[in-house]
């Protein structure tokens, strides 16, 4: 069963979740990020941009702490976890779908307390595109996604001007509902035409396309191609596209200690990083920013998928519009395509002539 | 414009039909109306090179990149030079790489555009098809104080001299310097707490050439932990700001590729104003002026040191 909740009543609501720790999109300076509220979400934005990945794996994580005894550390204690249920509001389709990637990663070969224990307290309300979204960057429906979609969304919302289409997706959607009590309201049919509309206007939005079929296959046999030098050209090597990705989650382990005291933090990481390969003998593997820029290309199309069977990109964009460069990660893989159909004309054509 | 990229693409063009360049770095069309960096390398292809209000990369960065790449095992390092299209405040910057031997004025030939302003990208929207034109609200905010509308450095200049029209008061950072300690410290905080430490600023930085950064250091120990909190985002930021002082062109790469917009050209800007007032120093004017860190003046003023 559907429901609304008019705009209006978001303070009310947010009353209602006292007891949980609410999470939604923040403006700082026109910047959104995701953060702790303290008052009823304010829902009428793009994306923002840094993904809410950073909700359930913040970008810097206390692992737990310790002290000094003379020349030996002990007491090693994780901090204390909050066990207040959580709530994030406003997550966009695509970033709600990528929390399904990271479920798997970071229950995959080791089940991941910190990020684990965060997800299953966590109700995602996501919220349908609409508005400054989708924009020019957007591809989510070329794999898979939509912008009304429901993978790793518990209720999603659809803005419907003065109030909110709510669909409850899973229990915990249904929980909600129950703790918001009469602030919800059942929807008339009406309403639920508005949202289709919605949605079906979100769809239409999406400007940009990605064939993606051929993609794994042309990855596989261009690993020595000179076309990564090409592609990585002009790459400045920050580590933006990794970063802002709701999907990457590399991340390294250092331990910070000051005087008697000591804490071991994971931080984001970025393959894009000249350091990030570096071994502790000063040997690096890759060394040049083609091998990097290549490892991006397959690690999201290839190893992501060998290992958990999804790929690690949902379409939102954010690595294409924040590039200073422009590199364009549709172009890239699309034309990785193109040339691993060159290359092998070029090698049938040698073998012909031997 | 449409003039300036004809003389663009005849000087690439003529210059790698005669050998004199191995290559040329320059923009070419992008998707929509952004550009993206090109590397020429046939004169057949100099046909690509576009010159518009979106030509906004600095492209020194790859200049540098070119001047630092060493030859491979059994090779020779291939000295030829290469072209490279710069605007007038990206002409600056090859001025203080030679200045600090970076550069070395012989493997690089300069195609100098004169330049009435370029759009703030972040300013324009992001379906537009072709490259607008630069009005008083799309243009890049260093534009606005920019006293340098024509190459200082150049083989070639394209398009007609720009008069200089603007006198530069540093009205913008004379703002900050306004505030109390306290205001100034909460606006930074502000702007510093959501740095995500993508090192973009640095990356995009053709004077942040060292090969190995003090940020990326491990040994003998770290400087800077990876944290990405208030303290440590703030000291890497004012360390930058400490290695570009005196040096900075105001070329407006960090603050343009800054995926949080963090001001930090404001930063720059300040340091630029002070070394300009109390030790006469303007960078990337003379290639045989002094570094303004490289020389000692008993006669310098002190007064801020207490």
């Amino acid at each position: 069963m559907s429901h609304t909740i008019g705009k209006d009543k978001m303070d009310a609501l947010f009353e209602a979740l006292s007891e949980h720790e609410v999470y939604g999109p923040v403006e700082v300076d026109g910047v959104w990020t995701y953060k702790k509220l303290d008052s009823a979400p304010d829902l009428e934005f793009g994306n923002s941009q840094v993904p809410p990945k950073s909700v359930f794996f913040p970008q810097t994580e206390t692992m737990f702490e310790f002290k000094r005894d003379g020349a030996r550390f002990v007491g090693a204690e994780e901090p204390q976890r909050a066990s207040k249920p959580l709530v994030v509001f406003g997550v966009r389709p695509c970033d709600a779908k990528a929390f399904t990637l990271l479920d798997k990663l970071f229950t995959w070969d080791y089940i991941d307390p910190y990020f684990v224990d965060r997800r299953e307290r966590a109700t995602t309300i996501a919220l349908t595109c609409s508005g400054q979204k989708p924009d020019e960057n957007c591809f989510c429906t070329s794999i898979e996604g939509s912008p009304s979609g429901t993978e790793g969304v518990d209720s999603l919302w659809t803005d419907l001007g003065d109030r909110y289409f709510v669909e409850s997706v899973t229990e915990k959607g249904e929980a909600l509902i129950e703790l918001g009590g009469n602030l919800f309201v059942e929807a008339v049919s009406d309403d639920e035409s508005s949202a289709e509309e919605v949605k079906e206007n979100a769809v239409k939005a999406i400007t940009r396309t990605f064939d993606r079929a051929e993609v794994a296959e042309s990855l596989r046999c261009l690993f020595e191609s000179k076309y990564w030098e090409d592609i990585s050209a002009s790459c400045i090597g920050c580590g933006m596209c990794t970063l802002l990705c709701p999907t990457c989650h590399c991340f390294d382990i250092n331990d910070v200690v000051k005087q008697g005291e000591g804490r071991r933090e994971r931080t984001w990481d970025s393959c894009q990083f000249e350091y990030y390969s570096s071994h502790a003998s000063g040997h690096n593997p890759r060394p040049a920013k083609r091998m990097r820029q290549r490892n991006r290309m397959y690690h999201k199309f290839l190893y992501i998928d060998n290992n958990l069977g999804v790929i690690g990109c949902v379409g939102c964009g954010r690595c294409i519009s924040a590039c200073p460069v422009n590199i364009d990660i549709i172009d890239v893989t699309e034309g990785a395509v193109a040339r691993a159909c060159m290359e092998k004309d070029a090698d049938a054509k040698g073998e012909e002539a031997a | 414009m449409t003039d300036r990229q004809g003389q663009i693409q005849d000087t690439a063009r003529g210059w790698l039909e005669s050998g004199e360049v191995k290559y040329v770095v320059g923009f070419e069309q992008g998707r929509r109306a952004g550009t993206k960096v090109a590397f020429v390398r046939r004169p057949e292809d100099a046909d690509k090179l576009v010159w518009n209000s979106m030509c906004v990369n600095n492209l020194t960065l790859f200049l540098v990149e070119e001047m630092q790449t060493r030859p491979g095992r059994g090779e020779e390092l291939d000295t030829t030079p290469i072209g490279i299209v710069v605007k007038p405040c990206d002409s600056k910057t090859i001025v203080e790489l030679m200045k600090e031997n970076i550069v070395a004025r012989e493997r690089v030939k300069i195609i100098g555009v004169t330049c009435e302003g370029v759009c703030d990208t972040k300013k324009v929207d992001g379906s537009e098809k072709q490259p607008p034109a630069v009005t008083d609200e799309n243009i890049a905010g260093k534009c606005l104080v920019c006293t340098h509308h024509n190459p200082l450095i150049a083989d070639v200049v394209c398009g007609e001299a720009v008069p200089e029209t603007i006198t530069d008061d540093y009205s913008d950072v004379a703002e900050l310097e306004a505030m109390t300690p306290q205001e100034r410290w909460e606006y930074w905080e502000r702007q510093l707490e959501r740095c995500v430490r993508c090192y973009g600023c640095r990356e995009a930085c053709p004077l942040c050439y060292c090969e190995e950064c003090v940020f990326d250091r491990e040994k003998p120990y770290r400087w800077n932990e990876k944290s990405v909190q208030l303290p440590e985002n703030t000291f890497y930021h004012l360390v930058r700001a400490m290695h570009l002082a005196g040096r900075c062109v105001d070329c407006g790469e960090c603050e343009r590729v800054c995926p949080v917009d963090i001001p930090i050209r404001k930063i720059n800007r300040y340091l630029e104003w002070k070394a300009k007032e109390r030790y006469d120093v303007e960078a990337g004017v003379d290639p045989e002026d002094d570094s303004m860190f490289g020389t000692c003046d008993t006669a310098d003023p002190e007064d801020f040191i207490w």
